[in-house]
């Protein structure tokens, strides 16, 4: 990865699981990416 | 025939009785709120037949209280609109103006967070915690960005004397940490005195696609019909009211109408850019010169009004290479195009106000912009914001790119803002923009005030102080109600505003009034007349105050401290004291300090359950804290319903900078977007594809070192692969 940010995100934008609500990080298959399936358990563990 | 009388009697007491109710709460001791119940006041026999009923009766508004419909524009500096001499017509802002009356001395506090906290209190910003914006509270007593419970908001305090209260749009007065589902919602809408709430919690969003909430929880769809974020404020507000007045047609509404046009990110109807196409192509030096020979000839501002000349650091339009004008001016032309689109949806609420006979008991202000027009958006303009924050490369001086970008601006492919210049030239005649406390091109905007058969001069110009915190106070004043001492068991700070009410039969250009202002080091006072303002040294004067007369330098040009310095001495005192009574010490530097201690910035563990869920990004860290600066792992485990699946495992962000997880005909993808520029969009995709049925995805993100800036090394696996 070239170069990394230092604020992810504009005002009022959400951290997702299973769809991509708002303004949507890429162009999915599916609208708002919603998963053809189910994500049972997500973690997310920062250093 | 007696017995049959009987019922009849019982009514007619019951009736009396009622009647009797309700005069007690019109005579009500309206400063202790809410107002006490009543003590039974019937008659309590063996049965109902021989007991006499007093229901309690809700509390109703003062007779004659009027609907009020408060309307707050953002970065509309005090020359756009065609209201006060502006280049973009607001024809339904200039109907208020004709039928009410302008003030072009009001007063903000120069940035957004602030200038809505004094608006919804009557309070000045740092007396109630609000001496910097809602995203970087401090813990200090003028910094906490939460409205304490001892400045009750105009909105309680009219919802507690029988008024229905309405907030709908932009709200910006919650602290990190409370933007969540979790709460607590104290200091949103729905906590500060609002039945109701449809809008945004953060200072901005995507107008295009903006998650908007009703009452503390998000809407996630986006309709179909693809509707800016001011269309939906407007069906929102016509709706709300068609059914408020249904319901209750006596009882008086409030509505705060928060709109988010003119902030970033500029979008409007690309029709609507296009009406402008090339009005703005002879650059900002020639439109505010235009723009305030137009407010003379108008008698928008005093004859003799001289116009300060562009500050050293704004360039000079004529110093722009042609790409970087084309760019500029289209910039300024979706602004434009954004303030007219605003500007129509607040005609259709005119219009059904008109058409529902609303508007004949209505008392409307409009107040055109939290603080002066922005000038965020450097030399030309720029494409996103998210850019500038993140350190991508300047955009400016990169003719290519810019061409590359000219036709986005204003769509949902741009995250932008105009250039600096058109900021300075949309506060014409005054100095600088937003932010610059010190300078009245922050500080004053536009106000309009109707009320039907109750302006003395319609379409007049009233030359009185005013400032946000007056217009609390105001409210209270038309709707005959005192300010109260006690709100649900909390006694109340003085309130800083003064009721701006008899200006509308009799405006008082000379009215005697004193009005400190802070943020961020930069200070003013202005006090009978007089003003003067430190460019970023209050806390310790490390730089000189200077003094202007404003009664006959409307415009803040020339600096008299050399030449009356004693004059200077008295108000740089009555300025320190001011900023004591105020909680404005101590003074943040800047923004240099902005960061320091944002809540839930320790938080290191997220997890979650199941599709469709999530959280807000902003308060929990994770844009705050460490967060995504550094490190991090992701584990999920997914039941995938078929081959070939498609979607998203998890995603922050957006396509203007952010990450997402998904899956790509069954192939797992990482994609990171530091901007929108080329190069800047990283994708990392399994070669492999997941089939139908439980996998394992997991992403390892390593950034060397502690700053934010650079490479970072990135892993990702399937079932362990």
């Amino acid at each position: 990865m070239p170069a990394t940010f230092f604020i992810p995100l504009s005002a009022g934008e959400r951290f997702d699981i299973g769809r991509d609500t708002g303004v949507t990080v890429a162009d999915y298959a599916t609208p708002t990416g919603k998963l053809d399936g189910e994500v049972r358990h997500f973690t997310l563990t920062l250093d | 025939m007696k017995r049959s009388c009987r019922p009849f009697a019982r009514v007619a007491a019951a009736s009396l009785a009622l009647l009797a109710s309700a005069a007690t709460t019109a005579q009500a001791d309206r400063t202790i709120l809410p107002i006490p119940e009543r003590p039974f006041a019937g008659t309590i026999g063996p049965t109902v037949a021989q007991s006499v009923p007093d229901a309690p009766r809700p509390v109703t508004a003062p007779a004659g209280a009027p609907n009020i419909f408060l309307f707050m524009a953002d970065d509309v500096g005090f020359a756009m609109s065609s209201s006060f001499g502006g280049p973009v017509p607001t024809p339904n802002m200039d109907r208020l103006a004709a039928s009410g009356q302008r003030y072009n001395r009001f007063h903000t506090t120069g940035i957004c967070s602030p200038s809505r906290a004094s608006l919804l209190t009557g309070r000045n910003h740092h007396n109630v915690g609000f001496g910097h914006l809602a995203d970087l509270p401090m813990g200090f007593p003028g910094y906490t960005a939460r409205i304490p419970r001892s400045a009750a908001t105009i909105a309680e305090v009219l919802k507690l004397n029988g008024y229905n209260t309405a907030m709908i749009g932009k709200h910006h007065n919650v602290p990190p940490g409370e933007q969540s589902i979790a709460g607590p919602f104290d200091h949103w809408p729905v906590g500060l005195g609002f039945e109701y709430f449809y809008g945004v919690v953060n200072g901005e969003s995507d107008q295009w696609k903006p998650v908007l909430y009703r009452g503390t929880y998000p809407i996630l769809e986006q309709p179909k019909s693809g509707d800016l974020f001011e269309k939906r404020l407007a069906d929102d507000t016509i709706s709300w009211v068609r059914d408020q007045k249904a319901a209750a047609p006596d009882k008086p509404f409030f509505v705060y109408y928060s709109t988010m046009s003119a902030h970033a990110p500029h979008h409007a109807p690309p029709e609507l850019v296009a009406s402008f196409r090339g009005k703005f192509d002879q650059g900002w030096d020639k439109v505010r010169r235009d723009i305030w020979q137009r407010q003379l000839a108008k008698g928008m501002i005093p004859k003799g009004t001289d116009l300060p000349p562009r500050p050293e650091a704004i360039a000079a339009w004529s110093t722009l290479t042609p790409g970087q004008k084309a760019f500029a001016a289209r910039g300024m032309e979706v602004a434009a195009a954004m303030l007219v689109y605003q500007d129509e949806q607040l005609g259709r609420i005119l219009d059904e106000f008109e058409r529902t006979g609303v508007a004949d008991n209505t008392l409307f202000v409009v107040i055109q912009g939290d603080n002066g027009a922005s000038g965020d958006g450097d030399l030309a303009g720029i494409v996103s914001e998210m850019h500038a924050i993140n350190g991508v490369p300047g955009e400016e001086d990169d003719e290519p790119w810019m061409a590359s970008n000219l036709d986005k601006l204003g769509t949902d492919q741009a995250y932008g803002s105009y250039a600096e210049g058109w900021g300075w030239a949309m506060n014409a005649p005054f100095r600088w923009y937003k932010q610059h406390a010190s300078m009245l091109g922050a500080l004053r905007d536009g106000m309009i005030v109707s009320w039907k058969g109750r302006v003395a001069e319609p379409g007049a110009i009233c030359a009185q102080f005013g400032h946000l915190v007056d217009i609390a106070p105001t409210l209270l004043e038309a709707a005959h109600l005192p300010t109260p001492t006690s709100v649900n068991g909390v006694a109340q700070k003085r309130i800083d505003g003064e009721s701006l009410l008899s200006s509308l039969a009799a405006c008082e250009a000379d009215h005697p009034r004193t009005q400190y202002f802070e943020l961020g080091g930069e200070a003013a006072l202005y006090h009978d007349g007089w003003l003067i303002s430190n460019q970023g040294g209050a806390g310790n004067d490390s730089r000189p105050w200077e003094l202007y007369d404003l009664r006959e330098d409307f415009a803040q040009k020339t600096d008299l401290a050399p030449r009356n310095p004693a004059k200077l001495e008295e108000l740089r005192a009555l300025w320190h004291s001011e900023a004591e009574r105020n909680q404005v010490f101590p003074i943040r530097s800047g923004l240099a300090q902005a960061f320091v201690g944002p809540s839930g910035a320790g938080r290191k563990f997220y997890e979650f359950w199941g599709n469709n869920s999530g959280i807000p990004a902003h308060p929990d860290g994770l844009l705050l804290g460490k967060g995504f600066r550094g490190s991090f792992t992701i584990d999920a485990e997914v039941e995938l319903a078929g081959d070939e699946a498609d979607g998203v495992v998890a995603a922050l962000g957006s396509h203007f900078a952010g990450w997402s997880l998904y899956l790509d005909q069954g192939r797992p993808v990482f994609e990171y977007v530091r901007s929108t520029r080329p190069g800047d969009r990283t994708q990392i995709a399994a070669t492999a594809e997941l089939p139908k049925g439980e996998a394992r995805l997991g992403v390892r993100f390593i950034k060397p070192g502690d700053g934010w800036k650079g490479s970072a090394q990135v892993s990702v696996t399937a079932n362990g692969q």
